[in-house]
């Protein structure tokens, strides 16, 4: 089931690396400090390196239930729940993955509209992005995938623009380490979680890859250099700014971007939000595009008509969201459910389908 | 009714065919002549009477002088094989095929008959070849290497290629392609090293051509296209025969059209149309500095004035003290807003391009020097233009100029506008959206089937030693994966590479 996709439609392995890890990297990285140091303040770094291993053991988990299923999560539900069930279980995840695309977006306006342009005109900006997104998903899983490897590689450059801070830098703020108890540094641990999801799109676009057993370590891949990167700014900022200071720096890494001067540039954060546009771009994309696809698979419906429909629902959602609270509510609700799906859902269907399987085969 | 109505439609275009066509050899001469350039005459002899046909335009005169009147008028001759035997011409045709008649006819064949009432004739053929020498290329001018370009005619265009690869493996195919033009058309590659289904891709979309003329390679081109709404040219057209021959070694196809001094070659990706010829005539180090330069030019003329116009309505805070004081005083006094004095000037530029392009060589270049510093100086005194804005679009302009290929140079002066009309919109967010656009755009096309952006995507780290880098020769044993050849080597790397040992 599922795996009877076309080999022209399909991508190479490596790819898996690109589109893990686009989906982990988005607006969270512009701001994420403030928030994971809530608890475990300055030693919160070693709570994202193990939010890193708990994920890397949550995209095995994924990775045995598709290898034995050979098929995507719409496969999955139906062999753990049954047809109906299974099939209630998917619309959930479709309704999740177009939030988490709606979210993306909703965020990086924020940010846009706080920092570049306060008057906006968003219903026409947003045309313009629908229809970008609406050329960008009907071209396919394929050009897909090329936005999301551009999305990676393209604005990598930014990150050698943190040695500015770093020559400003206080490591006596890191100091003392292991200052905090275990159950501070879990709950920062909790806070990172939502910096890492995402990466659930595997389940979906498993059989699109060209050789899918395969593909674990390239996944594995993209979330070890997510957690890497994640890791090196958090330490980059923590050095930089005091404790105090970040507590009231909403956008960390992008004040950061504020220092870098050039004889040609100043003000280096304007530039790095135009950037940002091709880091949250991907995300969207793969998003809207699984959640399409498991609309496809589930209901049999035209990935065309149901891309349209969503991009009509993230259209009036982005208009609907007033002011700063509901923004953040929203955006607080959506990672929740993440966090669940990730961490409590998963597991428990790890457990259930292997016993469905076992059962079976019996 | 639809059904109806189609078979209908059928069956008057079938008699209006008809109508057109001769049935019988007389009722083609009587069609023939018609036009005043239609020769008939006949000869008498004693053994009878043979009639000569042929359109006098079309045919050199000196052949049939000294090659077939004298043969016919000395020797006797009873039949239509006699006659044939005689003329010491190679390839002489003995047909009753009247379609077939025809057709020769109008390329230049003579018709000889005994008797007006059998449709039996030979065809002699007897070409007039008016075309130029061949000359040094324009175009795709180059310091170094051969000075040979290709000209109008097909033979002398296919002896070009052939003589550069003497194997028998070179294979040339051909066909006739528009409904009124009947233009020959050869398609040529390298048996054993392009790729099948490439080829068969290109015989395919060419056979399927539906169009009256076919006048020029370009014409190909846009009609055989992955994706004929591109800005993006999906084939490379070329002048130059080393150039072509290198690309059919490598496993690309060519294709030939009479009449067309530009040979197309295909599958390609974006980055080859930034990669000139002599790029492979000097030395690997100079290459890759020369393509690197190319490409930040290319950056550069699509980006200079959408960043202008961008960061001087929207984020003047991105101008650094010390820059803002030139800019405010260039800008003082112009009355326009950044974007209309940009697309201005950028109009200007365009304009003076296509004005100098269509005017005779030596009226151009006066055009050219007038229009560049005339208007130019002028339009900053008078305080229309800043003199910055005019440094950005000339030296833009001129950036655009640095792609090696024609048409590629004028995509990229193209999109230009798009990026403009995004950054007065929404500044450097427009810019940014434009390029996503531009991205996808790019992603989606397709050159005969193969993705347009590789080897960047899909990322093929093996192809990229002959990209925007190029590496030595010693580094380009293996053909592009990009063209999915039948033989992937080029030559033995090993043997290549065989270093000796210290004195020895």
């Amino acid at each position: 089931m599922g795996s009877n996709i076309q080999e022209r439609f399909r991508v190479s392995n490596g790819m898996a690396f690109f589109l893990i890890h686009t989906m982990q990297i988005g607006i969270g990285l512009l701001g994420y400090e403030r928030y994971i140091a809530i608890n475990a303040e300055y030693d919160s770094w070693i709570s994202i390196i193990i939010t890193g291993v708990s994920i890397h053991l949550i995209l095995w988990m994924m990775y045995s239930m598709l290898n034995k299923e050979k098929g995507d999560l719409i496969a999955i539900h139906t062999r753990a729940y049954g047809h109906y069930i299974g099939k209630f279980f998917s619309f959930l995840f479709a309704i999740y993955f177009l939030l988490m695309g709606a979210t993306v977006l909703r965020s990086y306006l924020e940010v846009v509209q706080v920092w570049m342009y306060p008057d906006l005109q968003e219903p026409i900006f947003l045309i313009f992005f629908a229809v970008l997104l609406y050329y960008t998903i009907s071209a396919g899983f394929k050009t897909v995938t090329g936005i999301a490897f551009f999305g990676v590689i393209l604005p990598s450059f930014l990150i050698f623009f943190l040695f500015f801070p770093l020559q400003y830098s206080d490591w006596d703020y890191l100091q003392p380490v292991f200052n905090h108890s275990i159950k501070d540094i879990l709950l920062s641990s909790k806070a990172a979680t939502l910096e890492y999801i995402g990466f659930e799109v595997i389940l979906i676009l498993y059989p699109f890859l060209k050789k899918p057993e395969k593909s674990q370590k390239w996944g594995q891949f993209g979330i070890l250099f997510s957690t890497f990167l994640y890791v090196i700014v958090a330490i980059v900022t923590f050095s930089y700014f005091s404790q105090e200071q970040l507590g009231r720096t909403i956008w960390a890494t992008l004040s950061m971007f504020k220092i870098v001067e050039f004889p040609f540039v100043e003000r280096f954060e304007y530039l790095a939000i135009a950037v940002w546009a091709l880091i949250i771009f991907p995300n969207i994309c793969i998003s809207l595009w699984c959640a399409g696809r498991t609309l496809k698979r589930a209901f049999h419906i035209r990935q065309r008509g149901s891309l349209i429909v969503m991009l009509l629902i993230v259209y009036v959602l982005q208009l609907l969201i007033p002011d700063r609270e509901t923004t953040d509510l929203f955006i607080t609700t959506v990672s929740r459910v993440g966090f669940y799906l990730i961490y409590f859902y998963t597991p428990f269907l790890f457990i259930v389908f292997h016993l469905q399987s076992r059962r079976r085969s019996r | 009714m639809k059904k109806f109505f189609q078979k209908w439609m059928n069956s008057s275009q079938q008699t209006e065919n008809k109508k057109n066509e001769p049935e019988t050899l007389s009722d083609l001469i009587d069609m023939a002549s018609s036009s005043k350039d239609f020769v008939r005459y006949k000869i008498k002899k004693e053994t009878g009477t043979i009639y000569i046909s042929y359109i006098k335009t079309l045919i050199d005169m000196d052949t049939l002088h000294r090659d077939i009147l004298p043969y016919i008028q000395h020797e006797k001759q009873m039949n239509l094989e006699d006659l044939k035997g005689s003329i010491p011409i190679d390839n002489i045709l003995l047909s009753e095929k009247v379609p077939e008649i025809k057709e020769k006819l109008l390329s230049g064949y003579i018709i000889l008959q005994f008797d007006t009432d059998i449709d039996e004739c030979l065809l002699i053929k007897a070409l007039s070849a008016s075309n130029r020498e061949v000359a040094a290329p324009e175009i795709e001018f180059s310091v170094l290497g051969p000075k040979e370009a290709f000209v109008e005619s097909l033979d002398k265009n296919l002896h070009l290629v052939r003589k550069r690869l003497p194997t028998m493996n070179l294979t040339v195919e051909e066909m006739r392609i528009g409904t009124t033009s009947k233009t020959l058309i050869s398609v040529l590659y390298v048996k054993g090293t392009a790729n099948e289904e490439n080829i068969n891709t290109v015989i395919q979309r060419i056979r399927e051509i539906e169009f009256d003329q076919i006048m020029d390679s370009s014409f190909i081109t846009q009609l055989i296209a992955d994706n004929q709404n591109s800005p993006f040219p999906q084939l490379i057209d070329s002048e130059r025969p080393d150039r072509v021959s290198a690309a059919l070694s490598e496993g690309k196809i060519a294709i030939l059209v009479e009449g067309s001094p530009h040979a197309l070659i295909g599958p390609t990706t974006l980055i080859e149309f930034f990669s000139s010829f002599e790029d492979y005539f000097l030395n690997w180090h100079v290459a890759t500095t020369f393509r690197v330069i190319r490409m930040f030019s290319v950056m550069f003329s699509v980006f200079a004035t959408p960043i202008y116009v961008a960061v001087l309505t929207y984020h003047y805070e991105l101008i650094p003290k010390d820059l803002l004081g030139i800019l405010v005083t260039s800008r003082s006094n112009i009355p326009f807003p950044p974007i209309l004095e940009a697309v201005i000037l950028e109009l200007a530029i365009e304009l003076l391009r296509e004005a100098g392009a269509r005017l005779p060589t030596k009226v151009g270049q006066t055009i050219g020097i007038v229009g560049g510093i005339v208007i130019g100086t002028a339009s900053v005194e008078a305080g229309l233009t800043s003199n910055v804005l005019l440094i950005i679009v000339a030296l833009a302009a001129l950036a655009s100029f640095t792609t090696p290929v024609y048409k590629m140079g004028n995509t990229i002066r193209l999109i230009r506008f798009p990026f403009l009309l995004f950054a007065q919109l929404w500044g450097l967010l427009g810019i940014m959206v434009c390029f996503c656009f531009l991205l996808v755009h790019l992603l989606r096309v397709e050159s005969l089937g193969r993705p347009y952006l590789e080897p960047l995507y899909p990322p093929r780290l093996q192809d990229l030693k002959d990209t925007i880098v190029r590496l030595p020769f010693s580094a380009q044993s293996l053909r592009p994966i990009n063209l999915q050849t039948e033989n992937t080597k080029r030559f033995n790397k090993q043997k290549a590479k065989q270093k000796r040992d210290i004195d020895e």
